[in-house]
């Protein structure tokens, strides 16, 4: 066992039981997101970047952007890829080498999210039908691991995307250093996610939280209100109620959350 | 008495010691077994299960591995058991032995070792063995009556034979792990165990 | 993906195998298939064919993930090359590892770990031929196959998928309904109190379609596991009724 697990062992128990009374380490309401902060353009050669802070958390999501082929079954339209890594940089218990199942995990539910809330346009970015298309690669950073990085990649990555500027195409060649069009974006797909500790479930959970947890569902939601991905993880269960509530709860949040951090 | 199938997270009416969970007052089976209930009261018998050591248990072992002060032993449980003694074993060796105790995590120490020497080997699922064995010891000790056989049986499913008939033994151990669940088991096996040959 | 030029229900509301919105594909499961495994099961359910076995609980394997409180589960959802139109390299993808872990955890909340420390309890589910529910076929093959096998658990896990085509909520999406519909949403629940144990979803839902896809994918379930009941009972037969 890491040397980090066995001082999670003793604070899960502080936190869990505070979580049952109610209460919250940080004081915060069951329903609230930590302060979030989005700084968009953080990295000036991507075509599109933000750096999130969740409270604690930082996540850097860059965008790049190239040309190629598309794929047989759609001729007309761009593609989409996400990839996410937990550098070594961002928690002790991460290690190098090639993603683990939590890292593949996150990824593969940030694309859910951004791909079938059909947030891009992709049938705009095909150059020549059956022959060239745009791809736009989304790379997720985790900075600083402090819990909940589904929702500060998704937010980073909506943010991102939403400053992406397409690079010039000049005799299918692409220049870098000339940034043209905005990409067509139509959507700001928000998630929130919530951990079930006991019967409560806590929004945003940090890292403590993230630790004590029996299990976990993210939500994630667009502009008018409608879900277009899901993913329950860890070992709990919910009722059919339960996951409705929930729903309320995070149409609710991540409207105020678009609001406030995701500039149109 | 009613027999039936029963699988885990069905509700058991009948009064039921092992193999179930309660919630909210209702109990339920934790697997896949026969639940045997007369008049409101029943037992559930799995229908495979794995060796979990309980103190008493006379198991059949393999020496593993030779420590300081004893041998670790696989006893058909994903923990070795450790048997102290200061008797000369070698890997590979036979033995019988008891329980002696079992710790918080499961782990058994033996006693009352006693290397078998020669013989044949014979693997079944642990839950078969209360049926090999038959009430009172009747049913095996028919086996080494009408074989002539020496037979010690482990708790862990594994039963060694040794003497002239250990393969018509070994079926008849055979034929009571295929129908365990059979009215006149007794009966049938007696029958094939009394015929002269097959 | 938008294809305007299949229709997935016709004029009578049928779709397109002759199935009515809320019915399943037809269903056979046969338990303890296999000879080596400690528990088994063979399912097919539409064009789907899964084998799933248990081995354990064993010893862990490398030692130091071992836990010392309970029992350690290792899913492997694995898709045969040949199972689909376009051969499958083999060896774990992304999406494979994916549903591997939250098939895993569906399970560790049915199982009673804490009754097998130190050890491990490994379930294989083979894709053998693939078309569409895969990971729902393979949950519910495997609990089938940790019944079989022994293991203790509170019940079985049973998956069933809804989804949403040209607007509507539909019960188990065939292929093309998965390919050109407009949402599907996996889950497996533990029957007895119906509780949801694994929940994936991908497309587009509004509040109320999110209450219908819940009621068709647990009604689906429960019909589901009456087949994941019969299986098993019928595996024995038991003299003296």
């Amino acid at each position: 066992m890491e040397h980090d697990d066995i001082i999670w062992e003793v604070k899960k128990e502080a936190i869990r039981s505070l979580v049952l009374s109610g209460k919250r380490m940080d004081g915060r309401d069951f329903y609230d997101y930590r302060p979030v902060e989005v700084k968009t353009n953080y990295v000036k050669r991507a075509e599109g970047s933000a750096l999130v802070k969740l409270g604690k958390t930082q996540v850097l999501v860059g965008v790049k952007m190239d040309v190629g082929e598309p794929y047989q079954d759609t001729p007309n339209q761009g593609n989409l890829i996400t990839n996410a890594e937990m550098v070594p940089i961002a928690a002790p218990i991460f290690t190098p080498g090639p993603p683990d199942e939590n890292a593949i995990e996150l990824a593969r539910v940030v694309d859910r999210g951004i791909r079938e809330s059909q947030m891009i346009d992709l049938e705009k970015l095909c150059v020549r039908e059956g022959e060239l298309v745009w791809n736009v690669i989304v790379d997720v950073h985790v900075l600083d691991y402090d819990g909940n990085l589904f929702d500060a990649a998704i937010l980073g990555a909506t943010a991102a995307l939403h400053t992406t500027r397409i690079p010039k195409l000049e005799d299918d060649v692409i220049i870098y250093s000339e940034k043209k069009d905005p990409l067509p974006v139509r959507w700001a797909p928000i998630s929130s996610t919530f951990v079930r500790i006991g019967d409560k479930d806590l929004l945003d959970p940090d890292l403590g939280e993230e630790k004590s947890m029996d299990g976990r569902l993210t939500l994630t939601i667009r502009d008018d209100g409608n879900l277009c991905a899901a993913q329950k993880g860890g070992v709990c269960a919910y009722k059919k109620e339960d996951v409705e509530k929930l729903f309320d709860i995070a149409v609710k949040k991540t409207g105020e959350l678009r609001k406030k951090v995701i500039k149109k | 008495m009613i027999k039936r199938i029963v699988i885990p997270g069905e509700e058991i009416k009948a009064r039921v010691k092992d193999h179930v969970y309660e919630r909210n007052g209702k109990f339920y089976s934790k697997v896949y077994g026969v639940l045997i209930e007369d008049k409101g009261v029943g037992r559930i018998v799995p229908l495979k299960g794995h060796y979990v050591p309980r103190k008493g248990d006379i198991v059949i072992g393999v020496i593993e591995e030779i420590k300081y002060g004893g041998c670790l032993v696989d006893i058909n449980t994903a923990e070795s058991a450790f048997l102290p003694t200061e008797r000369e074993y070698e890997q590979g060796d036979l033995i019988s032995a008891e329980v002696d105790s079992i710790n918080e995590v499961k782990e058994a120490r033996l006693t009352n070792d006693r290397k078998l020497f020669g013989g044949a080997l014979v693997e079944v699922d642990p839950v078969k063995i209360p049926r090999i064995i038959g009430k009172n010891n009747s049913m095996i000790d028919m086996i080494r009556e009408k074989t002539g056989t020496k037979i010690v049986v482990g708790r862990n499913g594994r039963i060694w034979i040794k003497g002239e008939e250990t393969s018509k033994a070994a079926e008849a151990i055979d034929m009571i792990v295929k129908h365990t669940h059979a009215t006149g088991l007794t009966e049938t096996i007696k029958n094939f165990l009394e015929g002269e040959s097959r | 993906m938008k294809n305007p030029g299949i229709k997935l229900l016709d004029e009578n509301g049928k779709r397109l195998d002759g199935r009515g919105l809320k019915e399943l594909r037809p269903i056979t499961i046969k338990a303890g298939v296999l000879d080596r495994a400690d528990g088994s099961c063979y399912l097919e359910w539409g064009g789907n064919k899964v084998l799933a076995g248990v081995y354990g609980p064993r010893e862990v394997i490398p030692r130091h993930l071992a836990d010392p409180l309970k029992a350690r589960v290792v899913y492997r959802y694995n898709l045969a090359p040949f199972s689909v139109d376009e051969r499958a390299r083999p060896g774990p993808s992304r999406r494979s590892i994916e549903i591997s872990k939250v098939s895993r955890e569906a399970l560790e909340k049915a199982i009673f770990l804490e009754e097998f420390p130190k050890t491990q309890i490994d379930v294989y589910v083979e894709v053998l031929e693939a078309e569409a529910g895969t990971r729902c076929a393979a949950l519910t093959a495997a609990s089938v196959a940790l019944a079989d096998a022994g293991i203790p658990m509170r019940d079985l896990v049973t998956a069933c998928a809804a989804g949403k085509i040209e607007g509507k909520i539909a019960l188990d999406l065939m292929k093309e309904e998965d390919n050109y519909g407009e949402a599907d949403f996996p889950i497996a629940i533990m029957p007895r109190t119906k509780e949801i144990v694994l929940m994936q979803m991908d497309g587009n839902f509004t509040r109320e379609e999110l209450t219908e896809a819940l009621e068709t994918a647990i009604n689906g379930a429960m019909q589901v596991y009456e087949l994941q009941k019969k299986a098993l009972k019928e595996r024995y037969k038991i003299e003296g009724e």
